[in-house]
């Protein structure tokens, strides 16, 4: 059979019944016993297993294995999509519904499309118009005809124009596709597209309490699958755009860990990076409408440049004095300059000029759903109005700070490239020895109280939120 | 760290930029407060079972001076620890060599390293002292060796081990600035050391009782290793060897 073609849910014709064939799917899924591997919750709890839902025997290799902070992140969640396709496809067929059935993508990134940040009509609404359960639903937050505050820069490509994939190197940012970790079901720095688009409209989505805003339920939500095939298809864009956006080829992650699930059949299986990086021949296959073809190559000596990292690593240039809680809607922070640096700022005609600057958030640990934050640094000038440097998101932060997860409660990371910032900020040890960083707190939405039909009391009850962020460091490198 | 520096040294292309790598290798924190030390305690656990004849060191010998006799067994049980639990600090070290500054990169790895092994040090003086007045019993080591492996072997595949060995993966922040990131250094050190301790101290135990056999440190040494490295350890793998290293203390 030739491969699916995944389209976007946006351009799908209006007599098209691709998610009317989902939504009765999931509707026969729904009553099947959380130990049926094709159940709906079975499959939610491959990525996260909700608090209330009691541990079949047998699903010890199976459930919990989402990978998050991680160069595992995008292969992983690859391999998860298209084993959730084959159950709901082989469902669909069973029905009565076409053979060739394929998950769709929300491109909410599309600037051509006016409704793009919308949710999808058809997963708004509680109840279809007959009055029977709508299972296209989920516990969400609150919102008004599909609007759940989603802004451009929520939804911004910046991540595509990372070209390496990730980093080991603790200080600098992660790459595009999050950093070098064994198996890693949560903890640590963010990648470039896990952070944005992708942690941001978990938790726009999921609000305070909904299904999306948790790693433990957020696969419940029938919206995860096709916000994750769209972070799947941008892995495809990011590949196309050139000879510079390459997959790692190192064997630890091609071949260095092995994933379990179950096929459309619900038999278990394994896979590892290196099988699904050509789309077509994983499993069924599948490929995306409106990615571009791969570039031309170019040349080798360029390949090489952004593959291997070199020298000495980031220096520990300032850091906070204590750690930082994020209390109230607004907090401020000063990251201390040490004395000592090997290096000066990037620009600096002084000393060794650094050629990168980073401000890195380490070791964020809270409970419950503190929202995201905005993160400023002051300017030079006090008449200037701070500069933007990105967003801390805090999807998967109470499972990062379990001392008993894998990471022992160390919390997530995000590290932020402030090169061309440093200029405007007058950063030098000789006029300026504090970077004052603020952090804006968007608080999450409120959550609709009540639960899709068949799937009552999954939803978490998150504690009162606490965030603390352990250090606030800046790096030259 | 080790490996990244001397890569970096070897792809510069040139012999001197091959041995300023390889100098610099030597030099960095990661080889003189964890490779070193590991190292001469290994060769430390060499020559004590060279000197040492067979049989249970940790019985207490009527020839001897009791607190002397108690040194040397604190000190052996420190050469142990470094030789075998120093290495599985290499990931830490190489995080926190990375978020420290340069000028201060030795003196905070050397304190955190310190924390650790004052953890371990600790346990260690009250096990053998524990073994000390138990001293009566003496006959009947080799049989408390065993039953204490098939103890850690149990303890191997139950779901606290899954969760302490987690903690052990545990970081917390360090701050940079003047005394309090010396403090900070060790206070996590030993923190990390505790947690550790949660999650090996039970494998240890049997090493002591069966008289430190070169073989079963080596054995256990590279289960530990392997758990650290492994972000999947194979703790019933491990179990299993727990267990024919009982049944070899009895022969």
């Amino acid at each position: 059979m030739a491969a699916r073609v995944r389209r976007n849910v946006w351009k799908l014709p209006a007599d098209d019944q691709t998610l009317e064939w989902y939504r009765k799917a999931i509707t026969e899924l729904i009553p099947r016993p959380a130990s049926d591997p094709t159940s709906w919750r079975y499959l939610a709890a491959v990525h996260g297993r909700p608090s209330n839902l009691p541990v079949p025997p047998g699903t010890q290799n199976f459930w919990d294995q989402c990978q998050h902070q991680s160069w595992f992140f995008l292969s992983w969640h690859r391999g998860y999509l298209a084993a959730f396709e084959a159950v709901i496809a082989r469902t669909v067929e069973s029905l009565g519904g076409p053979a060739d059935w394929a998950l769709p993508f929300w491109d909410y990134s599309d600037t051509a499309n006016p409704n793009a940040r919308l949710m999808p009509p058809a997963f708004r609404d509680r109840t279809l118009p007959d009055g029977s359960a709508n299972a296209l639903w989920g516990t969400r937050a609150q919102s008004t005809n599909g609007n759940f505050g989603i802004t451009p820069q929520d939804t911004s490509l910046n991540a595509l124009t990372i070209q390496n994939f990730t980093n080991n190197r603790p200080g600098r940012p992660s790459g595009f596709g999050g950093p070098v970790t064994g198996f890693n079901p949560g903890g640590g720095d963010n990648g470039a597209v896990e952070s944005i688009p992708h942690n941001i409209l978990h938790v726009r989505i999921g609000g305070n309490g909904g299904f999306m805003s948790f790693p433990s339920t957020a696969a419940l939500d029938p919206i995860f699958w096709l916000h994750h095939a769209n972070i799947d298809r941008l892995w495809e864009v990011w590949r196309n755009q050139g000879s510079q956006f390459q997959n790692p080829t190192d064997a630890r992650w091609l071949t260095g860990v092995k994933f379990r699930m179950h096929d459309g059949g619900g038999q278990p299986f394994t896979f590892q990076s290196v099988d699904v990086l050509d789309t077509t021949r994983f499993m069924h296959g599948y490929m995306y409408e409106g990615v571009p073809v791969p570039q031309v190559l170019e040349t080798l000596e360029t390949v090489e440049m952004v593959m291997e990292g070199s020298g000495e690593g980031p220096e520990l240039v300032g850091a906070t004095e204590n750690p930082v809680p994020l209390t109230g809607p607004q907090t401020k922070a000063d990251v201390v300059l040490l004395p000592g640096a090997t290096k000066s700022s990037p620009g600096s005609l002084e000393g060794m000029a650094a050629e990168r600057a980073y401000l890195s958030l380490e070791n964020v640990t809270g409970t419950g759903m503190p929202g995201n934050f905005r993160v400023y640094i002051d300017l030079l000038d006090d008449a200037n109005e701070p500069a933007f440097v990105g967003m801390l998101t805090t999807f998967g932060l109470e499972r990062a700070s379990d001392p008993t997860s894998v990471h022992g409660g160390s919390g997530l990371g995000q590290v932020f490239d402030i090169t061309d910032l440093v200029g405007r900020i007058g950063l030098t040890s000789e006029n300026v020895s504090r970077l004052k960083v603020t952090f804006v707190r968007e608080d999450p939405a409120p959550v609709e109280s009540s639960a899709p039909e068949g799937l009552e009391g999954l939803a978490e009850t998150p504690p009162d939120p606490k965030i603390t962020v352990g250090k606030i460091s800046l790096y030259y490198d | 760290m080790l490996a990244e520096t001397i890569q970096t040294g070897f792809t510069e292309g040139t012999a001197r930029a091959s041995a300023r790598g390889a100098f610099a290798a030597l030099r960095s924190p990661a080889i003189l407060w964890v490779v070193a030390p590991a190292v001469a305690g290994w060769l430390v656990v060499f020559y004590f079972a060279a000197i040492e004849p067979p049989g249970n060191i940790c019985a207490v010998r009527p020839s001897d001076s009791l607190l002397l006799d108690q040194f040397q067994k604190v000190l052996h049980w420190t050469a142990m620890i470094a030789a075998m639990m120093l290495l599985l600090l290499l990931p830490h070290v190489h995080v926190i060599a990375a978020r420290t500054p340069r000028s201060s990169r030795h003196a905070i790895i050397a304190l955190f390293v310190a924390g650790y092994a004052i953890a371990w040090i600790a346990f260690g003086t009250a096990l053998i002292g524990t073994a000390a007045a138990l001293g009566g019993v003496a006959a009947q080591w080799w049989w408390l060796a065993a039953a204490a492996y098939a103890a850690a072997a149990l303890w191997q595949i139950s779901p606290m081990k899954k969760r302490t060995h987690n903690r052990c993966h545990g970081f917390r922040p360090l701050r940079a600035h003047g005394w309090r990131a010396g403090s900070d250094a060790v206070s996590f050190g030993v923190a990390h050391g505790t947690r550790c301790l949660g999650s090996c101290a039970l494998i240890m135990v049997p090493l002591t009782l069966a008289a430190h056999s070169i073989v079963a440190m080596m054995a256990v040494s590279a289960i530990l290793l392997a758990e650290r490295l492994d972000s999947e350890p194979n703790f019933i793998g491990s179990s299993v060897i727990l267990l024919l290293l009982g049944a070899l203390s009895l022969l």
